[in-house]
């Protein structure tokens, strides 16, 4: 019953790239996926089987709003768009992720003296 | 309401998710094919990529955090399949909690509306009874004298209104059957003590009790109903007694004050004698406290009032004090000990019922680890598996209840039935809502607790660990752990058990009791007349003679007597004597004693041997020498040693000196449990109290008593066509009801404990076939190894009997400290009575050893090739 491996992103921070791939324009699933591999340059990728929970969340939460379209491929997909509940999420997430990231940078340089 | 929402959009979400899942797949192989890859390998690609779908799908519907009814549907028909797979299973769980739950709610039902719901008055806790107490006359509660009464009513601030109420059976005549009322002589102030109102008309104005007050009479919803119901009531005159009196009011249906069975409320008109006479107490007092004032407070006013009364008549008040007692203990003591015994029963047996669903449950769980692991491993989520445990023990559960509810509903009119004349207020009990959840919710907490254990045993262990576990069999942990609650069903069964053999043994006891008189065969019947008509002792006594002659007379009866008090119902006046040539010091207390007045022939009728001298006969007459009969106890009392006939006594409040003409047995006048203390028989035919104008009628017949009736009623109308006849009985009836509660008492108790001991013995059973079923594979290799099967099943039943040993130990222990509780419902037995303990541990041992034979000797048969081959 252990929990699938969650790519390589550390806990609770899917989300929020989500967010903030959203805040540019609104994608689809398969979209969103392929954005952040792209812009993290292959570094961090993400599964079907947290991205699609995820979203699911984000929906019953709020965050973002669903709607169906047409894919750049003429495919019918399910377009995700960012709402004003899901900007202020961004914020906060953001702030939090900032903190943790701050707090390893601090122990890791402590750790390289 | 946003939840409701997404439930019926649940299915549009379905589809829209797979659909989306359906075009990511596709944008991925499209991509993929895009850059170069075979359709057919990109296809592939990708759904490896996607992994399990199944599982994705899950994971998202899980994200719903609701869960959604039609998969609570789902999880209840897998439980009911589930449990109807494993039908000995399911029918032992439910059927220990239907009767454990409904054991619980019928008892409960009862001791709540006995002792725990409030008096249906307003302002319940202010109401108090008093009575009048003597320390020389052992400091039991007497009744109050009528001068008493109202010094106290005029001197008490304490109480906003007292009352005095007394039973005085009237008759009612001028109607088509004349019936004997039961009636209560009240003072004015009764309706307003207690805080209630007339259903129809009103209730006595407060002067309404004097002496030259016009006859009016309040009546029971009861008679209203039995005189037609008429609605113009008020204002009817009833011939009670012989004399008019005009019903002013009907009283509510449940009004029950003194008893349910109260037809009638007549005003304690007395006159100036009898309001000042201190001497003769036969008044109840009940009162309404003020606001704002305690019983504490109530009870130090009432010993100043006493002690001024004892100044002002020191002859006579000297030594009396009043006792406060709260109403509703006083209607509801003596049932106490008795429904809160039964009361502990029952939450014994209801905790014998959850520990064995405990431990059907973890040996179930304990069966189903390799199905959960499996689930697990085929990717169902923990809170998956948690939720299906939860819904399959609150199936359990609810069927248990379902049922229990099912069955009390039906037993409580049973209970109803039986209950009356047992309990207070027996016709008002109904099923009490709190208990019903107290059991509903007790069953569910152990469903749960230990529905789950399984589950989170799979969590801890983890899921490799316990794949390979279950595939070997349970950790020797779960024994223990099912062993140890099969120790406590035994010590709680070991405890209901004494209970139960320690009222049994009062029982057989109590019924062995001789009860002094030959009790076959003989009809008894209630005649009281109405003073208006023979208002004298001369006509009453003339009267009594004629009946009795007549009675006498009838074909196939034997023999004929009256006594003032029937046999075996309860009732035993007693008053103050005085023995001739007696020296009574100072602080000697007085000599009270049973008074019964009966006719001659008697005690023939009623099968009283004369011990010594001779019976009343027809020579004993008004005119002649006063003579009386006494029992060996009052004749042990006043001459020790000395011959007691032709000694002298007399009522203190008479001056006639009655001559000693014959001694007889004691008998149980109260019932078997009693004994009548010292008695003095005077023959009816000399009997000078007026008041005294009622007597029962003994007819010892040759065949069925109650087959005598018409006969003995055509007798009394042939001598007064007016004259009504009340409570025909028989003194066997007389005698069982005088067992009655008893007999209650230890049946219920014993149908409890004989549950608890039947699902202890299951529980024993069940452990010791889970173990042998277990260790299979083990006594296969002991056997083939050379051990022999007695061996084997030696070490088994040890196993087994070493859990029951330990149990009944704890629960023989627990029972020594428990019994005391039992004292005031024993009779003849010692609550430490060391051979109901043993009894106890012999029954338990016995049925324990039988649970266990059968799976032992399934050990016994063991193939061992076949047994290692499992493995």
């Amino acid at each position: 019953m252990a929990a699938p491996p969650q790519g390589d992103l550390l806990p609770g921070t899917l989300e929020m790239l989500i967010l903030l791939t959203l805040r540019r324009e609104p994608l689809h699933g398969y979209a969103i996926a392929q954005r952040i591999q792209q812009t993290s340059a292959d570094l961090l990728r993400v599964e079907e089987g947290s991205l699609y929970p995820a979203l699911q969340r984000m929906l019953i939460e709020g965050w973002v709003s669903a709607e169906w379209g047409v894919s750049a491929r003429h495919r019918r997909v399910r377009i995700y768009t960012l709402t004003p509940a899901g900007r202020k999420q961004l914020t906060l997430e953001t702030e939090r992720v900032g903190r943790v990231l701050d707090g390893i940078a601090r122990v890791m340089r402590l750790a390289e003296a | 309401m946003k939840r409701i929402l997404r439930y019926f959009r649940a299915r549009q979400f379905e589809r829209d998710l797979a659909a989306e899942l359906e075009a990511h797949l596709d944008e991925k192989i499209a991509e993929l094919i895009a850059a170069g890859m075979h359709p057919d390998q990109a296809r592939a690609h990708a759904l490896r990529h996607f992994g399990n779908r199944t599982r994705l799908l899950e994971r998202c519907r899980e994200k719903w955090a609701f869960m959604p009814l039609d998969e609570i549907g789902q999880d209840v028909r897998y439980a009911l399949r589930m449990l109807r797979k494993s039908p000995v299973f399911t029918a032992v769980a439910v059927l220990s909690l239907t009767l454990g739950i409904a054991a619980n709610i019928l008892i409960f039902s009862a001791v709540d509306n006995v002792l725990l719901r409030s008096l249906p008055y307003p302002q319940p806790r202010r109401l108090f009874a008093l009575w009048s107490r003597s320390a020389p006359h052992g400091a039991e509660p007497m009744h109050v004298s009528a001068a008493d009464f109202y010094d106290w009513r005029a001197q008490s601030h304490a109480f906003e209104s007292l009352a005095a109420y007394a039973s005085w059976p009237m008759n009612l005549t001028d109607i088509d059957e004349p019936r004997r009322l039961a009636t209560e002589l009240v003072s004015a102030s009764l309706f307003a003590t207690l805080g209630v109102q007339a259903h129809i008309g009103r209730t006595f104005a407060p002067d309404e009790d004097r002496e030259q007050s016009a006859p009016v009479v309040v009546i029971s919803h009861r008679l209203w109903r039995e005189l037609g119901a008429p609605s113009e009531i008020a204002g009817r005159e009833l011939t009670i007694n012989g004399s008019p009196a005009t019903v002013i009011g009907v009283m509510p249906a449940g009004f029950a004050f003194p008893s349910p069975e109260t037809d009638a409320w007549v005003p304690l008109a007395l006159n100036t004698a009898n309001r000042s006479n201190r001497e003769g107490r036969w008044l109840k007092v009940i009162g309404r406290l003020r606001p704002n004032i305690t019983g504490r407070d109530a009870a130090t006013e009432m010993d100043v009032i006493s002690r001024r009364l004892a100044a002002a008549y020191p002859a006579i008040n000297t030594g009396w004090s009043a006792s406060l007692v709260p109403l509703q203990e006083e209607l509801v003591g003596k049932t106490r000990p008795i429904l809160l015994t039964l009361q502990a029963g029952g939450l014994l047996l209801l905790l014998i019922a959850c520990a064995n669903l405990a431990n059907l449950l973890l040996a179930r769980g304990a069966s189903r680890s390799r199905e959960i692991a499996v689930r697990a491993a085929l990717g169902a989520g923990r809170a998956r598996i948690l939720r299906q445990l939860i819904v399959e023990s609150l199936v359990l559960a609810t069927l248990g209840g379902g049922l229990a509810l099912a069955l009390a509903t039906q037993g409580i009119a049973l209970v109803r039935t039986f209950g009356a004349g047992l309990i207070p207020r027996a016709e008002d009990i109904h099923m009490s809502s709190p208990v019903a959840l107290f059991a509903l919710a007790a069953t569910v907490f152990t469903a749960l607790i230990f529905g789950l254990a399984p589950a989170l045993d799979a969590a801890r262990v983890g899921l490799r660990a316990h794949l390979a576990s279950a595939a070997r069999g349970t950790p020797r942990d779960l024994e223990h752990k099912r062993g140890l609650l099969v120790s406590i069903e035994i010590a709680l069964a070991s405890i209901l058990l004494v209970a139960t053999g320690l009222l049994g043994e009062s029982l057989v006891r109590l019924l062995a009791t001789a009860p002094g008189l030959q009790t076959g065969h003989v009809l008894t019947m209630r005649l009281a007349l109405p003073r208006s008509k023979y208002p004298t002792n001369a006509a009453q006594i003339a009267f009594f003679q004629q009946l009795l002659e007549r009675a006498q007379s009838l074909p196939g009866i034997a023999a004929a007597g009256e006594i003032s008090d029937t046999p075996l119902a309860g009732n035993n006046p007693t008053f103050e004597f005085v023995v001739q040539g007696a020296v009574r010091g100072p602080s000697d207390p007085p000599l009270q004693a049973g008074l019964r007045v009966i006719s001659a022939g008697y005690l023939r009728a009623a099968g009283i041997p004369l011990r010594k001298g001779r019976d009343f006969t027809a020579a004993d007459r008004p005119g002649s020498m006063p003579v009386a009969i006494v029992n060996e106890t009052m004749a042990r009392r006043c001459w020790p040693g000395a011959d007691p006939l032709g000694r002298a006594v007399r009522l203190k409040e008479d001056q006639r000196w009655m001559t000693v003409a014959g001694v007889v047995p004691d008998i149980k006048h109260m019932g078997l449990k009693a004994d009548e203390g010292p008695v003095v028989y005077t023959p009816y035919a000399q009997k000078t109290q007026e008041w005294l104008a009622w007597t029962t009628l003994l007819v010892r017949t040759a065949g069925e008593p109650m087959d005598f009736v018409p006969a003995v009623r055509n007798a009394i109308r042939g001598l007064d066509k007016n004259q009504p006849v009340a409570e025909i009985s028989t003194l066997e009836r007389s005698l069982a009801r005088s067992t009655a509660v008893p007999r209650f008492t230890t049946l219920v108790i014993g149908v409890v404990s004989g549950l608890a001991l039947l699902i202890a013995v299951v529980g024993v059973y069940g452990l010791l076939a889970y173990t042998v079923a277990r260790r299979m594979p083990e006594l296969g290799i002991r056997l083939a190894l050379g051990a022999s099967p007695r061996q084997l099943s030696w070490l088994l039943l040890r196993q087994a009997m070493v859990r029951v040993l330990g149990g009944v130990a704890a629960g023989l222990a627990g029972s020594w400290w428990l019994a005391h509780w039992l004292e005031s419902l024993l009779f003849g037995v010692r609550p430490h009575d060391p051979a109901t303990f043993a009894g106890v541990a012999a029954v338990l041992l016995l049925a324990s050893l039988a649970a266990v034979l059968a799976p032992a000797r399934r050990a016994m048969k063991i193939d061992p090739t076949a047994a290692l081959r499992a493995e």
